[in-house]
């Protein structure tokens, strides 16, 4: 468990399941604070799914190129 | 740049050499909020990282791309210096004086954090399994299935295709319990050893009966040792169908 150039290939949905979904949320008075990036966080959950796709679509196109 | 704002990726016991800081990118800094709390902040522009400008620009999937790999990579890049505690992306705030009453507020369990996290990383273990392959292993260790096939083999075939519902029914639940209990054999003996797994359950993975992820926060010195436990039930596994991968480190994002 050295491989840490694994990290260079990560795809994006494993980096956005952590950076949006995981760590530490501070509560601020500003107006992008927690109540806000919820609201961010919903749009943001639609451009997983499309990325979600994205990324199946590559898969199907490598596969048919192999 | 219009008025800036300062965006936060997250905090580290002590500062970071300035030199480290300017290969990360421009404008990143120190902001030291104690003696044990620094936060590691970048000045943005608000036409680009204002909540209206932000709610726009989050629907450009290349311009997230780009920003969630360099929150990840400046993180990643963190920790080999050092503890840290990951925020989520966006963490932004409009002036040092909010970042700062933010951050008094949750000092404390800032601290706990970083000592929890210090000298271990994230992997993330996850399992995988064919089907058909686990179903059989599962079926033929599984007394009341083993029973039931018997059953409907010397049965007529009405009476057979009763019980062919009924195994059915049950057959999702004995391959999922099976699933779950090899995998928590596996990962015993690591938790044994005070290593701390969770269930790692993603907004865009996709969620299946026949995978199963877990994040585990890993020291250093025993990284190895988990990676040789696996090793020594690759074999095993693979009779049941099972296979395993372990990507990472990560930041500790699972554990904050």
């Amino acid at each position: 468990m050295t491989a840490k150039d694994e990290y260079q290939n990560v795809s994006l949905l494993e980096v956005l399941d952590r950076v949006l979904n995981k760590g530490v949320i501070i509560a601020g008075d500003l107006t992008i604070s927690v109540a806000d990036i919820d609201l961010l966080y919903l749009g943001l959950n639609v451009i997983v799914t499309s990325v979600e796709t994205m990324e199946r679509e590559k898969a199907k196109k490598r596969s048919h190129i192999s | 740049m219009s008025h800036a704002l300062i965006y936060a990726y997250g905090v580290v016991g002590t500062p970071v050499p300035e030199q480290t800081l300017s290969l990360l990118g421009e404008s990143l800094f120190n902001y030291s909020c104690s003696d044990r709390i620094v936060v590691i902040c970048r000045r943005v522009d608000a036409d680009t990282f204002g909540e209206e400008a932000l709610e726009r620009q989050v629907q450009d999937t290349d311009w997230l791309e780009g920003q969630v790999r360099h929150h990840m990579w400046v993180l990643n890049t963190l920790l080999d210096q050092g503890p840290v505690v990951p925020f989520r992306f966006p963490t932004i705030y409009y002036s040092l004086v909010s970042l700062t009453d933010a951050i008094a507020a949750v000092s404390t369990s800032l601290a706990a954090s970083l000592d929890r996290v210090r000298g271990c990383r994230e992997w993330e273990i996850a399992f995988s399994a064919d089907p058909l392959q686990l179903e059989a292993t599962a079926a033929s260790m599984n007394t009341e299935l083993v029973t039931l096939d018997a059953e409907i083999a010397r049965s007529g075939s009405g009476r057979a295709y009763l019980l062919g519902k009924k195994r059915a029914d049950l057959i999702a639940s004995v391959v999922r319990d099976f699933f779950s209990e090899q995998v928590e054999r596996i990962m015993a003996e690591p938790a044994a050893l005070g290593i701390t797994c969770k269930p790692f359950s993603g907004i865009g993975s996709q969620q299946s009966p026949v995978s199963i992820k877990k994040a585990c926060l890993i020291p250093e010195a025993l990284q190895q040792s988990v990676a040789s436990h696996l090793e020594a039930h690759q074999a095993k596994l693979g009779k049941m169908g099972i296979t395993y991968t372990i990507r990472g480190p990560w930041p500790p994002f699972s554990f904050v």
